[in-house]
């Protein structure tokens, strides 16, 4: 297969803040970031970023962050921080079912206490299990559980009735550990 | 072999279990018997003496007895009380290892149908809806989840059960005993009818059910015409048409069964009522004691009850032969294409495809392509070009060897499909289809369909040559993008884009493109045309297309109609021969003219 992937090489170029948006200099060029984006979110949260301009072009591909000089790599950490962060889930309060057939949830967050609906599997995301990420159904606000396991006995049995989480996702799970 | 006797064969993988759970099934039998003997023994020896004629005399006896009967009393509460907590043990025991069993055969089962019919041929499925076959995989699996174990178990037991208590009741007092199976061939009799009744209404149920499934698959996944067309009240009356059907059986069928079993048990209530009147009489007449009558009015409901339970069972079983059939007629379909013993793999073909006078037809329909021979070399673009139902993607099918031909040979690489294995033909053959077919699932899962160990950067590499990368990176979860059921979130250019990049991550030898951009806007088209260009480089590409622009640059056009190669040549030799490809070129003119 051909190869029209284009990566940048972390040791070779620099990002620097330009009033709200960023700077990339790379191969004596200097070109406006407008957002960074990750391809792979929850899958692989920290590898992929795809530095883009204000039309969506992308400027350039990094497959990791390591190697990037630590002014640069802490302006895109903070970027992707202010794009990504969602409250984290520290107890499961109460789920119930509701008349459209799907459930709504009462969280507690870091953020404070929230609730969301989840009309199915396409509202959830278990691909980084023991992270889960839910979106709201209805404002498709997200949500995530960093380490299901580690949340308290009750409002894992709160969920586990709801998440289709098959052997896998239990297997070697135990007493809180995370195979991540 | 019998349709149950068959369903009976699935439990041998689990027959430690469940000669574990059905022993514990006999001692709960045992710890059943053990209560009215018990309860005899309470009755006839400590409290009958208190009485005689009714009358209370208890008080005539000593201290010392009373206070013994006491003792007594309370040995055999215990004894009781211990046999209801080992009941309850037992029960438990039974119940889990049964049910458990019952599960991993449903679990089993459900994986062998889905697997046997992922190897059935495009024949099969041309026959049937998808709707239909759902049904089969999960409602008819379903309806088998506690026919096998729980009823064998049942039968086991309950002949058990009838076996020790009829002894038991035999024991008791022969003449009664013989009393008891009085109304039996009466009530033989009844079960036999009621079957014969019955069967062929539970097997129209599980069809009724079935087309219920069909209509409902069907109607689902074309909503969007169904709502173009505001036809939902028509689709309503269809729908409930079919479930009016589905009622009237499952009335018959409540009809059959709610005037069979209360005669039924009309019939077996006959058997109390002798015995209360013939074993009352010997209690008068004081050839029966009192403790042995009401042990044996306990042990007759104990024996009749698993032979109640007999009909029920009977009951169950026809109903889930019904279901059993429908599956086991799929398992028995056998598929009509197979690997020979000595089919070769291959690892990477180098991609000529050889057609030598084929002839092929649908079914026992007229052939669709008659005395078809073509030679592709590795590397070509072929464009296959003519009027609807010329055969066009009958040949694709036959390349992909989802049918073989009537007569003549098909050949990848110079041998004849049937001597090399499907699995590594089929895998080294991509296809871009006019409406793509995406999974319930993230971009990035659909991308790697082909290639489950591809890593990010294949992934995305792909992605950049379909011209997708930057699309899917607009989305906010990017390439983890649920995509919904048959990608329903993305566009027609969208999903086109994520089924090139699935194709050249799959990296096939030969690459067939129907219609791939005849459903999209010309920028789109003109992305997806340029994604084509990479991907068709150095693999032989078959392209139907009736946009007769798109294949103009082939090596080879070869021009079908009704089942033959009319033409073949380039474009511009096609046009010199003024046949009826310039035929066709000319009308597209015209037509894009006006």
């Amino acid at each position: 297969m051909d190869l029209m992937i284009q990566q940048l090489i972390p040791e070779t170029i620099d990002i620097r803040q330009n009033g709200d948006g960023l700077l990339l200099f790379a191969d004596g060029e200097e070109l406006a970031i407008d957002h960074i984006v990750r391809c792979f979110p929850f899958s692989t949260p920290e590898q992929w970023i795809s530095l883009r301009d204000r039309d969506g072009t992308e400027l350039g591909l990094l497959s990791t962050l390591d190697g990037l000089n630590t002014q640069s790599r802490a302006l895109v950490e903070e970027h992707l921080k202010n794009r990504y962060d969602i409250p984290q889930i520290q107890t499961i309060l109460n789920i119930e079912s509701n008349k459209e057939g799907g459930t709504n949830w009462d969280i507690d967050t870091n953020a404070g206490p929230m609730s969301f609906t989840l009309r199915g599997d396409q509202n959830l995301n278990l691909n980084a299990f023991p992270e889960i990420v839910f979106t709201d159904a209805i404002t498709r606000k997200r949500y995530k559980i960093l380490d299901y396991t580690k949340l308290d006995r009750a409002s894992q049995k709160n969920a586990r009735a709801y998440l289709p989480m098959s052997s896998r996702h239990y297997s070697g799970r135990r007493g809180g550990r995370s195979r991540r | 072999m019998n349709v149950f006797l068959r369903l009976i064969t699935y439990v041998r993988p689990y027959l430690g279990r469940v000669s574990i759970g059905i022993s514990a099934t006999l001692v709960i039998i045992g710890l059943d018997a053990a209560q009215p003997l018990l309860m005899r023994e309470v009755i006839d020896n400590i409290l009958t003496p208190y009485f005689t004629e009714g009358n209370y005399i208890g008080g005539d006896f000593p201290d010392t007895k009373i206070a013994a009967d006491f003792d007594r009393l309370q040995f055999y509460a215990l004894l009781l009380l211990g046999v209801y907590i080992l009941h309850t043990i037992f029960s438990f025991i039974n119940r889990y290892l049964l049910n458990r069993t019952g599960q991993d055969i449903l679990f089993s089962l459900r994986v062998q149908v889905y697997d046997h019919l992922q190897h059935l041929g495009l024949r099969f499925y041309n026959d049937r809806s998808t709707g239909e076959l759902m049904s089969r995989v999960t409602a008819d699996v379903e309806s088998l989840q506690y026919t096998v174990t729980d009823t064998l178990e049942r039968v086991l037991v309950n002949i058990a059960t009838i076996v020790i208590f009829g002894s038991i009741l035999f024991g008791l007092s022969f003449e009664l005993a013989l009393i008891t199976l009085l109304p039996m061939p009466l009530y033989s009799t009844l079960i036999i009818l009621y079957n014969h009744k019955v069967r062929p209404y539970y097997t129209m149920a599980r069809e009724r059910i079935a087309d219920i499934s069909a209509l409902l698959q069907d109607n689902l996944s074309g909503i969007r015409v169904i709502k173009c067309f505001a036809r939902e009240g028509h689709e309503l009356s269809r729908f409930t048409q079919k479930c009016k059907a589905f009622l009237t059986i499952s009335i018959t069928i409540i009809k059959t069964r709610v005037a069979f079993f209360p005669v039924a048990r009309l019939v077996i209530s006959m058997g109390p009522l002798l015995i209360l009147l013939f074993g009352g009489r010997q209690v008068i007449s004081g050839d029966l004691t009192i403790g042995t009558l009401f042990a044996f009015q306990s042990f007759l409901w104990r024996f009749y009850g698993p032979v109640e339970s007999l009909t029920r069972i009977n009951d169950t079983i026809v109903r889930a032969a019904a279901s059993a059939r429908r599956i086991f007629e799929i398992l028995d379909t056998q598929p009509e294409i197979k690997d020979t013993p000595n089919a070769l793999p291959f690892d990477r073909l180098n991609g000529s495809v050889e057609f030598q006078n084929v002839t092929f037809a649908y079914e026992h329909g007229p052939p669709v392509l008659q005395g078809v021979s073509l030679n592709v070399q590795p590397g070509q673009l072929i464009g296959l070009v003519g009027p609807s139902g010329a055969g066009k993607t009958t040949i694709i099918n036959l390349i992909c060897r989802f049918y073989d031909p009537d007569s003549g040979t098909v050949c990848v690489d110079g041998y004849d499909l049937k001597d090399m294995q499907r699995a590594s033909l089929r895998s080294q053959i991509g296809m871009v289809l006019q409406e793509p077919f995406l999974f319930n699932g993230t971009i990035r899962e659909n991308i790697a369909y082909g290639k489950l160990n591809a890593t990010e950067a294949d992934i995305i590499n792909a992605a950049m040559m379909a011209n997708a990368h930057d699309f899917v990176c607009g989305f906010s979860d990017a390439y983890d993008t649920h995509i919904g059921e048959r990608g329903v979130r993305l566009s027609g250019g969208e999903k086109q884009r994520i089924s090139i990049a699935r194709a050249i991550l799959n990296d096939p030898r030969i690459l067939i493109l129907d219609e791939a951009t005849s459903s999209v806007d010309t920028e789109t088209e003109m992305l997806i045309q340029n994604a084509l260009e990479r991907l068709m480089e150095g693999r032989t590409t078959f392209a139907i297309a009736h946009r007769l622009s798109t294949v103009r640059r082939a090596d080879c056009l070869y021009v079908i109609d009704r089942g033959k190669i009319v033409e073949s040549g380039t474009h511009t030799q096609l046009l010199a021969s003024d046949g009826l490809y310039a035929r066709l070129c000319d009308m597209q003119f015209a037509l894009e003219e006006a």
